[in-house]
This record gives C-alpha cells, structure tokens and sequence, in this order.
C-alpha cells in the first residue's frame, strides 16, 4: 500500500503530536460569544452571473471580525420551499471557487454560501497589523502578539458568521445548515463546526489543513502550505529552543483540538499520497471526533480532486435523515 | 508576456504548421453520413444516489466495430409535466474520464441535462477496441500509427463523438434544436469536432484545446506529456524520419485545426500561456482557423488546468439573456 507516511495500522491509532493550550475552549466559548454579539451587517449585490430561471447568484458582503469587509458567494435555487443550505469552504491560499463550481449543490436542491478567507485569493479584507512577521505564510501571522491576534483565529470566528448568514438569510432551512470543503475548507469546515454545533446538521472534509504542527515539523513537511513554521524556526527560534510555547501557541489554531466537541454526522477523506497535508495530521484530526463518521481512505490519491468523494457528497447531503446520512452514502 | 511558446503577436497571427488534406471536408462528411446511417440505440441504467433529486443514468451505446461506450446522463428534477431540456455534451481531457456525477450535477442549476462520454480505452467505463496497427507501448493517443486513417485511434475518438451527438438527439427528453458542446483539453477538440460536423450545434465551449498542430508539437518538443506516443513512435519505428510526411498526412485527418473553418456556431475558447501540454500556438492555429462568431480568453499565468474564471464566462454563456 503506497504511502508518504506511516502506515495504515499506526495511523488509525495515531493520536497527534501538537500540545493543546489548557485554557483552549474557555478562549474559544469567548470568542465564539463576541463574534455571536457582532451586529450582523450585511449586503447582497447581483452577481457577475444573471440569475437563471432555476437558481440566483449574489455576491454577499458581511462587516466581519475587526469591522473587515468578508465577501462570500451566494447561490440559490429559486423555489417557494425552504432549501438546505451548505456553508463551503476553499483551499489555501485561493478564494471561494468559480460560480459554476458552487452551482452543482444549487442543481442538487440547496443554496451555497462561499466565503472568500481575508487575504487570500478572494475579495475579503484582510485588516492586517498583527505583530510579527508578515513575509511568510498565514499560520504564522500574529505569533508574536496574543492569541486572539493569530490569524487564523480570526478567519475562525468568521466562520462563525456564515451560520448567523444561513440563521438570518430567507427561504433557507434553518434546520438544514450543512458544511463542506478541502485542505484549508476542510479545516474550516470542522472548526465551523466544532464551534457552532447545534446549528450544523452533517460536515464533510477532505484532506484537512491547518491540523498538528508539531507533526508537521517534525517530517520536514513544513514546505509549500506549512513553509510558514520552517520560516518562524529559522528566523525566530533557529536552535528550536522555544518550540514547546511555540507549538502550544498554535494549539489555539489546531483542528484537532476543535473535534471533540462536534457531534453531527462527518464524512472525512484522506488520500494516503498526500504530500502537502500528511496523512498522519489528517488521522490526528479525524481521530478525535466522537460523534457519527465516515472515513474514507485513497490509497493512490494525494492532496487533489479525488471525484470519488465528490461523488460521496451526493446523498451525504442529499439524503433527508441525519442517521442515515452517512450510511446511505 | 509570459509563457512556454512563441510571443502572443506572434500567436494571434500563427496559422499552423502543416496543412490540411484536400478531401479533409469531404472526409468526414463521409465519416458522418455514415454515423446517420448506422442504427443503434442508447441503452440508459438508472444510476442511484440516495437522497438525490436530479435523474443520474449511464448511457450505453455500441460504436459501428462493436465498441461499448458509456456516458454520464443527468437530468434536471421531474417536474409535473414531462419536458425536453437543452442538452450540454462534455468531452473530458486526456487520458482521464468525464467529470464527476457530483460536478456535472452544476448543469441542472440551470436547466441543462448533461451528457458526458467517456473516450474509449481511457480512465472511464468505455471499451478499448481494437488498437489498430502499431506499438501499443505508449498511451492509446497514437495507437493505429500504422495503419490506415480510420483505424487511428484519434479518429475514432472523433467518430465516437460525432456518434455521441447523435446519440443525444435520440434521447426522449432532449430539446434537439439546443444542444451545446463543451470540452477541457482533449475534450475541448473533440467539442470543436462535433460543432464543425453539426451545423445545428450553436454553442461550443474549449477549455484548452488539444489534438491539434501535431507536426508544431513535434518540431517543438511537446510529444512529451500527453503527446508522447508521438516521440516514441518515431523513436520506435521510424528513428531517421524517413517516413514522417506519411505519419502526419495521416494525422493531418485528425488535427483539429482543419475543423475549424468548418464551424457555424458560437465558439468560446481559452488558452492558459503556461500550457506544457497541448502548446499555445497549436490552440493558437485552431481559433485563428475559425470563422465564426468567436471569442478567446488569454490567461498568461494558468497551464493545462480548470479556470474558474474561463467557467464563469461558459455559464454566463448557458443563461439565456
């Protein structure tokens, strides 16, 4: 069986190697309720797409964390009922995928609301100003400061406002809020998730992102999307003498301390080749979570479109029943 | 500018590199009228995905040599009255299969059934067939090298192709005056086949096209990648060139820069400038070969590769106005 990892058996059993803070879901409760408490400001514009006889396209702009302007995609199918809803997520370091990529769920029956992550390769603002270094990549940025200045901390709590979004939007099926992504749109996925949890019905994620740095690090994988913790050892810590508060600090971004806490149904999947997020970080996120899941596993694929879990999403999210979600996949 | 090829001045005047038979109408014409005479019926298996509202089937049909080729079929959700829908038919690249159920499902947002074959002998459900005389040591893109042209395997990908749009039109639920074809890469020449041969087809998206300008692939060192059954072929078979013109004469009834003129629909094409796989100035030829209503999209930094923002525009290009 081909892998870049270990194997099989130790990853099924393998539990993470990155510390987790102790203070780690006081910090989230509070920053969960501060973003609860924003005001929900939002706008909903044509998109460069006219709407079809079937289904609308809006561009959608939110007042996010620290007054950022978050842009996201909007589709809908144009129906009297209440339709599902699917919060979607995309890669790093890209933006929310093409009109057309978001309309296969609208053909299937349910909206879409894309987020663009701030700074990335969509439209929302990043406010910037977090102390550190700002040459390297994201997982890094706000190291230096708090952890509330982290980065990523904030692109959390942002997810957090897409369920305000699919809570607030009309003709949407507030029972029926479901999430889905890949790579970074996975890690979100399950963050989204974690934190908002009886609000999520079913979340699907592909080769999660942003999950064990410690694990990372320690492979030398800290190339391409991690080259960010190889860049913060060599230049801020290049004899690794601060590397236990370097790790614990990104434990407050770690996907894998955030899965305990969800409890709707998962479908995960892993490709066994892949070589940007090792599968080891992947086992250590998907291993943690305690409610329903199905962990569906690529020998020969690695971090890329996999159509064979696509196709999974299908009657993952199509199928009425929550208990029968996963089974009838 | 950037990119792997020749300058972009150059490129929106560069013609191709070899030229087309003079029968090469006549040719497929021929090839087609046969197709229309051929009887044949789609067989359709109902495809389950629990939960789902859209129709999913795989659709058989059995090519003139006893070929069994399949393709995805997705119809928008019955409505109370049953109905025609405008027909997209989706060619993949090479030498992969057609796209997922769950990524073709973006048709019935707006209204489109979809029909996407699967090239024979490649990633899909089709049959190989028989491969024609030659080495069959290397990818099925230049198998039949030795024999003659309609046992090359890149002409009958095009006959199947051509037989796909007939089969589209045979199915019941099809609104035969609107079907559309779209394609990525290898797809995308098989697309431009199509609309060349069936004037009625007024809509044609290429997504990076190739199959086109084998003699510009060769002489600039593209027979690598997809293209690579090229090289080994003459490595193989034919070292010192002594029998090259026989070699693309042949490939000049397969090169779909010669279908270009032939097309009467809308064409909307696009071409990454990092392309190492089908070279920009082999795209190049095929879009300045056509005279039709046409519009190309230049990306200097994309490749061989899915564009979103390509995508857009072919749905902007779906919606009615």
């Amino acid at each position: 069986m081909p892998t870049m990892d270990m194997p099989l058996e130790q990853l099924k059993q393998y539990r993470g190697s990155t510390p987790c803070p102790e203070d780690f879901w006081e910090f989230w409760e509070k920053k969960v309720q501060e973003v609860w408490e924003l005001p929900l400001e939002y706008e909903l514009f044509p998109a460069e797409i006219p709407h079809a006889k079937e289904t609308a396209f809006y561009d959608l702009w939110i007042r996010g964390v620290r007054g950022a302007r978050i842009h996201a995609k909007y589709v809908k199918p144009l129906t009297e009922q209440k339709v599902p809803v699917i919060l979607q997520f995309h890669g790093y370091p890209g933006s929310s995928r093409g009109w057309f990529e978001q309309t296969a769920f609208a053909g299937m029956g349910r909206a879409v609301i894309a987020m663009d992550c701030p700074g990335q390769g969509g439209s929302s603002e990043d406010k910037g100003g977090r102390p550190g270094a700002t040459a390297a990549d994201h997982i890094i940025m706000g190291l230096a400061g708090e952890p509330e200045q982290l980065y990523y901390a904030e692109v959390f709590m942002n997810t957090c406002l897409m369920v305000r979004l699919a809570l607030t939007l009309e003709g949407l099926d507030s029972d029926r809020i479901y999430v889905n992504g890949a790579s970074q749109g996975a890690a979100l996925a399950l963050v989204c998730t974690a934190l908002n949890q009886p609000y999520i019905k079913r979340v699907a994620a592909l080769y999660p992102f942003l999950s064990d740095y410690r694990r990372v690090w320690e492979m030398d994988r800290d190339i391409i999307v991690y080259n960010g913790l190889a860049y913060h050892t060599r230049w801020f810590d290049p004899m690794g003498e601060k590397l236990e508060e370097t790790f614990t600090r990104l434990g407050y971004i770690d996907v894998q301390n955030f899965t305990e806490r969800i409890t709707c149904p998962v479908l995960c999947g892993t490709g066994l080749m892949d070589d940007v997020c090792p599968p080891s970080t992947q086992f250590a996120v998907f291993s943690g979570i305690k409610g329903p899941k199905k962990h569906l596993i690529f020998p020969e694929y690695a971090h890329e479109e996999i159509p064979a879990f696509d196709d999974k999403l299908i009657s993952f999210f199509g199928v009425e029943e929550d208990e029968l979600c996963l089974e009838q996949i | 500018m950037p990119g792997t090829d020749m300058s972009l001045e150059q490129l929106k005047i560069y013609q191709g590199s070899y030229p087309a038979p003079v029968d090469f109408e006549f040719h497929w014409e021929e090839v087609k009228r046969k197709l229309e005479a051929y009887t044949f019926k789609p067989e359709e298996e109902v495809v389950r995905f629990a939960g789902s509202k859209l129709r999913y089937s795989r659709i058989t049909i059995t090519a003139p040599d006893g070929t069994l080729l399949r393709a995805k079929y997705i119809r928008p959700q019955e409505g109370e009255q049953p109905r025609k829908y405008p027909l997209v038919v989706q060619f993949h690249d090479y030498p992969q299969a057609s796209r997922s159920w769950f990524h073709l499902s973006r048709y019935a947002a707006v209204g489109y059934a979809v029909l996407a074959p699967d090239c024979r002998g490649q990633g899909g459900c089709s049959e190989a067939g028989e491969p024609g005389k030659g080495a069959t040591g290397f990818g099925p893109m230049f198998f039949g090298l030795q024999d003659r042209v309609e046992k090359l395997y890149l002409h009958k990908i095009i006959e199947d192709a051509l037989l796909w749009i007939l089969a589209g039109k045979l199915l019941t639920e099809t609104e035969k005056e609107k079907i559309v074809v779209y394609g990525e890469g290898q797809g995308a020449g098989l697309a431009l086949s199509t609309a060349a041969l069936f004037s009625e087809i007024g809509l044609c998206g290429a997504h990076y096209p190739m199959l086109c300008d084998y003699y510009r692939v060769w002489e600039k060192d593209f027979d690598i990648n997809a293209y690579e059954g090229l090289r080994y072929y003459f490595r193989w078979k034919d070292p010192l060139h002594e029998r090259e013109k026989e070699v693309f004469d042949k490939l000049a009834y397969v090169d779909v820069k010669n279908f270009a003129p032939m097309i009467r629909g809308k064409v909307l094409m696009s071409t990454g400038l990092q392309d190492v796989v089908s070279p920009p100035s082999a795209q190049f030829a095929v879009f300045n070969g056509l005279q039709c209503e046409k519009r190309h999209l230049v990306y200097p930094k994309h490749g061989h590769e899915l564009i979103n923002f390509f995508e857009n525009e072919w749905l902007n290009c779906l919606i009615p106005g």
